[in-house]
């Protein structure tokens, strides 16, 4: 048992954090958020020079050969940063290239993923969450060799910015993913104002879309791949909640040791502390959950006393519970301040709705927790 | 990062469990059901237990050996307790010493006392309780009126001290009581180990909300304490009750012990929604099992973290100020989502031909109550967790201003 960072991870993490420090403040993210990709090439080209974008990948194609833990590491600083963008979508869009693509589609792709260089974003998140076979609302079909894509996806992160999607749909034989040109006939890209405007959402839709044949992702269980994929999304997202509540956290209780009212700080107040320790105690929650889950996706699927899809379902549900409670909290603590639009805190409270709702919801996250532990389907 | 025992821990983890292949009897569910049974039968089977144990190498796990422990570290303490106390084989009559009073002694007292109390705890045969609280001074300990005046070579104890689990079971108490009464509220008081069948010590029971016996009110009547019972310095006795709470990271495993409790609701919620109808009630509940999965999952990396620290020798993170916080919160919710998953039939405290689970959870719910103000109740564990982690200011009353 070791329940420490090594000291790569430790400098990974301190670099990450002076790298958003450096680059990316809270007030440059407001300003991305009026940009229409939120990312500029220079933030852009930063990450890629630290080798972010490439470090679950093997060497071979340019990456780092690094872990989930080890990433863990960057995601936490770039969620306590809110970084904007599309960082996150290319991220997993890559990562089922890697899980999903024969040896020869890996070479050809991953290199121009790993550096940035190309960008994709993941397309495999329906309406409820449904990411399988069952539910994909994209369905695919062989015409000859080529296949046609037909169906959408209502609100996906990325999309808008990527040259190439990474299209999960349903076909015979189960899931499968699709490199799609996003300028393709047929491919419809409908960039969408949410709450959060640095990670673009859009509206994707497939009419009609012919997809090459090498552009199928042949090499291994499409739904394999996509349940691996949704589990590093869960984990990713988790750690991007726990950077960030941590961070909306520590302003509220700055503030409150600051702040005077009846001739004390207001953050000797019980009202106030226990706000503060209950703030606390869902974001070391948080960390313990997702850490575990960071932990089970790098052990070997034959070494996990738990699949990892359903640990990293936990560390989602404590992420989006956690999240949504210090936005609330830190917010009452500061005051009417905090509602307010030149105050940054309405940001990580736009961050974290954006977070509870994207790819899919609490409930189905719950379901799949339930049900790994035997418990019976939902009855309808 | 790696959640795994070492390869040496899972060699200790199968040896544990093979002994309990071989050596124990059938559970017989939470300990504090065991209500009606008379107090020397539950102290006998305790001892024979315990005694069990003893022989095994398998209690007191990080205790030097020369005091009946096992001479151990804190990962072979969690794997026993996570293997065989959650077994609940018998009322664990003796947690509060085996948590509380005997590491102070171990950390505080002298070779003697170690050499006289700590053998016959661990073989089983004494018992410890731990006087504290009083009708006025709970988590404002500080605070406590019971007096101890020099009387001769000793000491002459009066007062009245409450909440005193296992009182009625115990043979000795760690007792903490104001020495000089012109001291400022922290100094003055010392801690003492005292002889609970002595003359002027007297015990009463007071029932919990669900009928079971294990808190008591105990009452001092100029009950002599001889000058060999001062635990530390005199008048020193509150820097004793600090430590105790540090050395108690690590070794106090309430959390693991409760997980039974928690894990009863697991399996009771997955036999009944295999079978019950799909309510608007049954449904609703599938959210909170969720949420409870998962939090037995936090409890549980909470626990390694914590052990895993002191392990390493890190220094104390926010994670053990939280668990205490956790389960009994957590234990609140999880029998009342048993409770609601059995409908109107989820208030009977008796067998049901069709319920076999009635009455186990109404009474665990009642009981949960009392887990989140004893040993620091929720207010106080948030505002400890606000100011030492935190760093957020005491309040002008506490802080003296």
């Amino acid at each position: 048992m070791d329940l420490q960072f090594s000291e790569e991870q430790r400098a990974m993490q301190a670099q990450a954090r002076e790298f958003m420090e450096q680059h990316c403040p809270l007030e440059r993210v407001r300003a991305l958020w009026d940009t229409p990709d939120g990312c500029d090439d220079a933030l852009w080209g930063g990450m890629a020079e630290l080798g972010w974008m490439g470090m679950l990948l093997p060497e071979e194609f340019g990456g780092l050969g690094l872990g989930v833990t080890d990433l863990s590491r960057v995601l936490e600083e770039l969620g306590r940063g809110l970084l904007p963008g599309p960082f996150l979508a290319h991220l997993l869009g890559t990562q089922a290239v890697l899980l999903a693509g024969t040896p020869a589609q890996r070479a050809e792709w991953l290199p121009r993923l790993a550096g940035g260089e190309q960008r994709v974003a993941l397309v495999a998140h329906g309406e409820g969450g449904r990411t399988d076979a069952q539910g994909g609302n994209v369905r695919a079909r062989a015409s000859g060799k080529a296949h046609v894509l037909e169906g959408g996806k209502l609100a996906v992160p990325g999309a808008a910015q990527a040259r190439t999607l990474v299209v999960a749909a349903a076909g015979k034989g189960g899931l499968a993913f699709y490199l799609v040109d996003a300028a393709a006939p047929g491919v419809e890209i409908r960039p969408l104002r949410a709450i959060e405007q640095g990670v673009k959402l859009a509206g994707v839709s497939f009419n009609m879309v012919k997809v090459p044949p090498g552009q199928r992702l042949a090499g291994a269980s499409g739904d394999e791949a996509a349940a691996q994929v949704s589990a590093l999304c869960d984990v990713a997202l988790a750690f991007d909640a726990l950077g960030g509540a941590e961070r909306a956290m520590h302003m509220a209780v700055e503030y409150a040791k600051l702040r005077q009212a009846f001739g004390q700080p207001i953050g000797s107040f019980q009202a106030i502390k226990h706000k503060a320790a209950d703030m606390l105690y869902a974001v070391e929650s948080l960390r313990a959950i997702a850490l575990w889950a960071a932990w089970v996706l790098d052990v070997p699927a034959a070494a996990r006393a738990v699949p990892a899809r359903v640990a990293a379902a936990m560390a989602r549900c404590t992420a989006i519970e956690t999240y949504d409670l210090v936005v609330r909290h830190a917010t009452q603590v500061q005051g009417a301040i905090a509602t307010t639009e030149e105050h940054q805190m309405h940001m990580f409270a736009k961050r974290s709705r954006l977070l509870a709702l994207s790819y899919a919801p609490l409930a189905w996250y719950q379901e799949l927790v339930l049900q790994a532990n035997g418990f019976p389907e939902l009855a309808s | 990062m790696d959640f795994n025992l070492s390869p040496e821990q899972q060699q200790f983890q199968a040896r544990v469990r093979q002994w309990i292949a071989e050596h124990a009897p059938p559970a017989r569910g939470f300990s504090e059901a065991a209500m009606g049974e008379p107090l020397a039968a539950i102290r006998e089977r305790y001892a024979h237990w315990q005694r069990k144990r003893f022989d095994a190498g398998l209690t007191c796990v990080t205790w030097p050996r020369r005091y009946g422990g096992a001479g151990l570290g804190v990962v072979e303490h969690y794997i026993v307790t996570r293997e065989i106390d959650t077994l609940q084989v018998v009322p664990n009559i003796n947690i509060i010493g085996f948590g509380m009073c005997l590491p102070v002694i171990l950390h505080n007292g002298s070779e003697a006392q170690r050499q006289r109390y700590l053998p016959p705890a661990a073989r089983g045969e004494e018992i410890w309780c731990q006087l504290f609280s009083e009708p006025g001074a709970g988590s404002d300990l500080a605070g406590l009126k019971t007096r101890a005046e020099r009387d001769g070579d000793g000491w002459r104890v009066n007062g009245q001290k409450i909440w005193t689990s296992y009182a009625q079971y115990a043979d000795f108490g760690l007792l903490i009581a104001r020495s000089d009464a012109g001291g400022k509220k922290h100094q003055g008081l010392t801690m003492f180990l005292i002889d609970m069948r002595a003359p002027g010590v007297t015990v009463r029971p007071i029932r919990f909300n669900n009928g079971a016996h294990v808190f008591n009110e105990v009452f001092f009547d100029n009950a002599h304490v001889p000058a060999q019972n001062v635990i530390g310095e005199v008048n020193g006795g509150w820097k004793v009750a600090i430590d105790t709470l540090m050395y108690e990271r690590g070794t106090s495993n309430i959390h693991i012990l409760f997980r039974p409790l928690l894990e009863s609701v697991v399996d009771f919620a997955r036999a009944r929604l295999a079978h019950a109808p799909p309510t608007l009630a049954n449904q609703q509940a599938r959210a909170r099992l969720a949420r409870l999965l998962t939090r037995l999952q936090i409890m549980d990396v909470q626990g390694l973290r914590v052990v895993a620290g002191v392990e390493s020798g890190a220094p104390p993170g926010p994670e053990g100020s939280l668990v205490k916080l956790d389960w009994s919160e957590s234990n609140m919710d999880a029998q009342a989502v048993a409770m609601e998953l059995l409908g109107p039939l989820g208030v009977l405290l008796d067998g049901h031909d069709d319920i076999p689970a009635a009455g186990h959870f109404p009474r665990n719910w009642l009981r949960s109550f009392g887990n989140t103000i004893e040993a620091g109740s929720s207010e106080i564990l948030r505002n400890i967790v606000a100011e030492r982690i935190l760093g957020l200011p005491k309040d002008a009353a506490r802080s003296g201003k």
